[in-house]
């Protein structure tokens, strides 16, 4: 049954020339060519934390650093914490299930209320603390002994104790370089002749605009690019920036601790590993009572872009709950499916009879075309295509790939139809139509054809086939900058495909044969 | 608690820093005082993990993972869009070539960023002291690489570098294991060599991250002077388990002295501390006194516990032995801590460069790029026209 779709088996070529699955292709009606995940650029749509779904705009997102604030995961374990509550005051703690928002808990544990008086009777006003725990490894924020929060959502993210120092030296070298930038425009401008001297102050680059003729030689200069690297910085007048203190050596490098690491009590199950280190980048606990609870990273919703005419090809719905597409252009809606359905027992000498299925997923009736890579050469037309072919051929393809019936088979394909449809008038219809030599089966929109191999040594390891379709798209045009009346009709064209069918290895036995096909 | 220099970073244009390494990967967006993410340098195809910089890889396929794995930083990673955004690419000077032109191809073609610019770790490293001169010694998985910087000029011509890292560190773990560690699989015992288990790079890298530290040098210098019948005071052993039915019995030999391999000379009389020897030697007078004064030790096989210590301790021995007491007349070094972690303090001078509005004029413009199609090997700030 694992081979039952076996969507490595048959392979398109995108318009780029790899070949890929079917599944994994887009379509865009506008070039009216397949594209692949490298044709396509991405674009990030929206970004929300994957548990509690919050759905932020992208300033914001980047500014929280792409991490929620409410969900967090288990240093240990990567697992989503759930937030419990306790009483301070109870004797004994009754648990109340909480998650952060106010969709399902774990396991639909129902709420407990709890009453301020306690077992014994007496009226001591409990409050209610929250606490971080995870319910795969049963780690929880009490083995760190960080306090129970009074408050729901004030877990602090932890700070990076470089940060301070960090920002001074930013800050000095972005000085620098800001004077160096303004010394280097200001020595290209001064190759231009002005009329007028330019004061030498460096400070501001509006006060040396006196006359306004820099204006637009300033708007120009930012925009041009391979600007020289002046090396010198002496030239300024007056030097604002304050200098900053250098780092210091390190006056005691400290030893290794010989009593963690070569005593008898050392136990290395309380030290992180790598990737728990590397989860909290600033501060790489070496010790497990030191990870903190790591507040969720988001994910994102993108939307595809052809690269060629920079329409959309898929673009999914803003909301982060729902899982429909807005422009939903995959290839498996345009372009009919094949599979493989039987072959035999391979024989290096004779023509090997294979049966390949044919399923068609768009909603109209189509007219599918198929030609032999020999046909097509014949043909002469199109010279890409038979370039492609002949490359396909000398370096790839290992057998031959022919069709009954010489010339010109076209099929009718049904539309897709739901699996309960019982209308079979034009499934009927087709069936009289068809040549028992090519079609064997048909049912609705799936059909299955009869194609022959002819393996091309008897040296070959795997069986690599090809053959060509032709169909019908209906493409979108884009707006014409021509003001003629056809940019309102759709276009469309007949598209050839080029397939590649990997029947396996040669000694892979024969599948089995559907009775209907017998 | 964002700072006010990182809500300034954090606009729809910052730069995207990345610093590729063979282990890890450091990325980020420039101006943040630390990278988002450090991942380890992989990707799954089709259900299985493997490197991006796998051995005798044809070109094809290197660049079909890099891409992928470029693509991964990008969306999954940093969430950011490529288009229109310049990168920022921490590497060093030895890049090979090949994988340079793959990166530039790769950004600027097909993710089509605006500009691209290739900042040397070594380079990045000091901006990160506020120096401007310092020598600076990157420990990381395939190499150790070492380059003087005077006066923010990196002097590429002194580079040098030697394969005593992290992958060192785990051939050495593999064959002291073979020789003194002990399994228990499913309830017997047998030495190493018998039961016949191969560690991957995953386990390997845990145990010299767990169980491994770099022994303080006086320990060092009494086992390997030992002879057969003195006692050595081990240190403890360690009950690893690597499955459901196999404990590992580390000895504390191995704990200790798998490290040794970055220290140990070879035949040639190299280690990690005669890189700086030799690279004092080799440069000019002048700037001997400041270099030794500021040597900068990053990259993640240098946060081994008791790592600098040693190196230290190494250094004021090596100064004394005949190869170097009449060619060196230093004899005390002092070292600098880099405001980040270790393991991507390089990362963070890359931060620092690609804030800066000199950017521009140090990266490959993306029309530039598309019209001649040329990756400089050294940026002298004039693209070639």
């Amino acid at each position: 049954m694992t081979t039952l779709l076996n969507l490595h088996r048959v392979k398109y070529q995108c318009s780029c020339g790899s070949f890929k699955s079917l599944c994994y292709l887009y379509f865009c009606r506008h070039c009216l060519k397949i594209k692949c995940k490298d044709c396509v650029i991405l674009e990030v749509d929206c970004r929300f934390c994957p548990s509690c779904y919050e759905h932020l705009q992208s300033h914001e997102a980047i500014t929280r650093k792409n991490r929620c604030q409410s969900c967090f995961s288990c240093p240990c374990c990567n697992h989503t914490l759930v937030t419990r509550a306790t009483n301070t005051s109870a004797a004994m703690p009754i648990s109340l299930n909480t998650t952060s928002d106010s969709g399902n808990a774990g396991g639909g544990d129902a709420d407990e209320s709890i009453s301020s008086t306690n077992v014994s009777g007496l009226q001591t006003p409990s409050k209610k603390v929250y606490y971080l725990a995870c319910s795969v490894c049963r780690w929880s924020t009490r083995d760190i002994r960080l306090a129970d929060q009074p408050t729901l959502n004030s877990w602090k993210a932890q700070d990076n104790i470089h940060e301070g120092r960090f920002n001074e030296l930013l800050q000095h070298y972005k000085q620098i370089a800001t004077r160096e930038k303004q010394e280097r425009d200001r020595k290209r401008y001064s190759t231009v002749k002005l009329r007028s001297a330019l004061p030498t102050t460096t400070t501001s680059r509006s006060s040396s605009d006196k006359y306004g003729l820099l204006a637009p030689v300033t708007r120009r200069g930012i925009r041009t690019s391979g600007i020289l690297k002046s090396p010198s910085v002496t030239e300024s007048p007056n030097s604002t920036n304050p200098t900053i203190k250098p780092s210091d050596p390190i006056t005691e490098i400290e030893p290794l601790d010989e009593n963690l690491f070569l005593s008898n009590t050392f136990d290395f199950n309380k030290l992180t590993t790598i990737t728990q280190r590397l989860n909290s980048v600033e501060i790489q606990p070496l010790t497990v009572d030191r990870l903190y609870p790591l507040a969720k990273h988001f994910t994102s919703k993108q939307s595809k872009r052809c690269k060629e005419c920079d329409h959309n090809v898929l673009k999914p719905e803003p909301s982060p709950k729902l899982i429909k597409f807005k422009l939903h252009q995959m290839a498996l809606f345009f372009i009919p499916e094949i599979r493989i359905w039987h072959h035999p027992a391979w024989s290096a000498t004779e023509s090997n009879p294979c049966v390949l299925s044919i399923v068609n997923q768009l909603d109209e009736q189509t007219i599918l075309k198929l030609y032999t890579l020999d046909e097509i050469r014949e043909e002469n037309i199109d010279k890409d295509l038979i370039d492609r072919i002949n490359q396909l051929d000398e370096y790839i393809l290992t057998s031959q790939l022919t069709l009954p019936i010489s010339k010109d088979r076209s099929i009718k394909l049904h539309p897709h139809v739901e699996p309960n449809e019982t209308d079979t008038k034009l499934d009927d219809e087709f069936r009289q139509s068809d040549s028992r030599e090519l079609v064997l089966y048909r049912k609705f929109a799936k059909i299955a054809i009869r194609c022959y191999i002819k393996l091309k040594s008897s040296s070959v390891k795997t069986i690599l086939g090809a053959f060509i379709i032709e169909h019908r798209v209906v493409g979108i045009s884009s707006i014409v900058s021509t003001p003629t009346a056809t940019s309102s009709n759709p276009v469309t064209r007949n598209v050839r495909h080029i397939i590649l069918i990997d029947f396996g290895p040669t000694d892979e036995p024969a599948l089995t044969l559907h009775s209907s096909l017998a | 608690m964002t700072s006010f220099i990182d809500s300034l970073a954090a606009s729809e244009k910052t730069a995207v820093v990345i610093d590729i390494g063979h282990a890890y990967t450091k990325c980020g967006f420039a101006g943040n005082s630390s990278p988002r993410h450090i991942v380890p340098t992989t990707i799954s195809i089709r259900g299985e993990t493997k490197r991006v910089f796998e051995d005798n890889l044809d070109l094809a396929s290197l660049r079909e993972r890099l891409t992928e794995f470029i693509r991964l930083v990008y969306y999954k990673y940093n969430i950011a869009n490529c288009r229109e955004r310049r990168v920022v690419i921490v590497e060093s000077v030895i890049t090979p070539t090949r994988i340079r032109h793959l990166l530039a191809d790769i950004l600027l073609k097909q993710f089509e960023a605006s500009s691209l610019a290739f900042v040397s770790l070594h380079l990045g490293a000091t901006y990160t002291l506020g120096r401007s001169t310092a020598l600076v010694l990157d420990v990381g998985y395939v190499e150790a690489q070492i380059m003087p910087v005077a006066e923010g000029v990196p002097l590429a011509v002194q580079f040098d570098s030697l394969s005593c890292a992290g992958q060192a560190i785990h051939r050495q773990i593999e064959s002291l294991l073979t020789q003194h560690a002990s399994v228990t699989h499913q309830g017997r015992k047998k030495s190493f060599a018998e039961a016949n288990i191969k560690l991957s790079e995953d386990t390997l890298e845990d145990i010299k991250v767990r169980c491994c530290f770099v022994s303080p040098f006086t320990r060092a210098q009494s086992y390997s002077k030992l002879s057969s019948d003195a006692t050595f005071k081990e240190a403890a052993s360690i009950e690893y388990t690597l499955g459901p039915e196999t404990i590992i019995h580390i000895p504390g030999i191995v704990r200790e002295f798998a490290c040794e391999v970055l220290f140990e000379q070879d035949i040639d009389g190299k280690s990690v501390a005669t890189l700086i020897l030799d690279a004092l030697i080799q440069a000019s007078l002048d700037l001997r006194r400041q270099f030794a004064d500021n040597i900068l030790v990053i990259g993640g096989t240098a946060m081994l516990p008791g790592f600098l210590h040693r190196l230290n301790a190494e250094l004021k021995y090596l100064v004394n032995i005949p190869t170097y007491v009449n060619k060196l007349a230093i004899r005390e070094f002092h070292f600098h801590s880099p405001p980040a972690q270790l393991n991507y303090a390089a990362w963070l001078g890359g931060s620092m460069i690609g804030a800066l509005d000199t950017l521009e004029s140090q990266s490959i413009l993306r029309e530039k790029y598309l019209e001649n199609g040329i990756v400089p090997d050294w940026f002298t700030g004039e693209q070639a026209a």
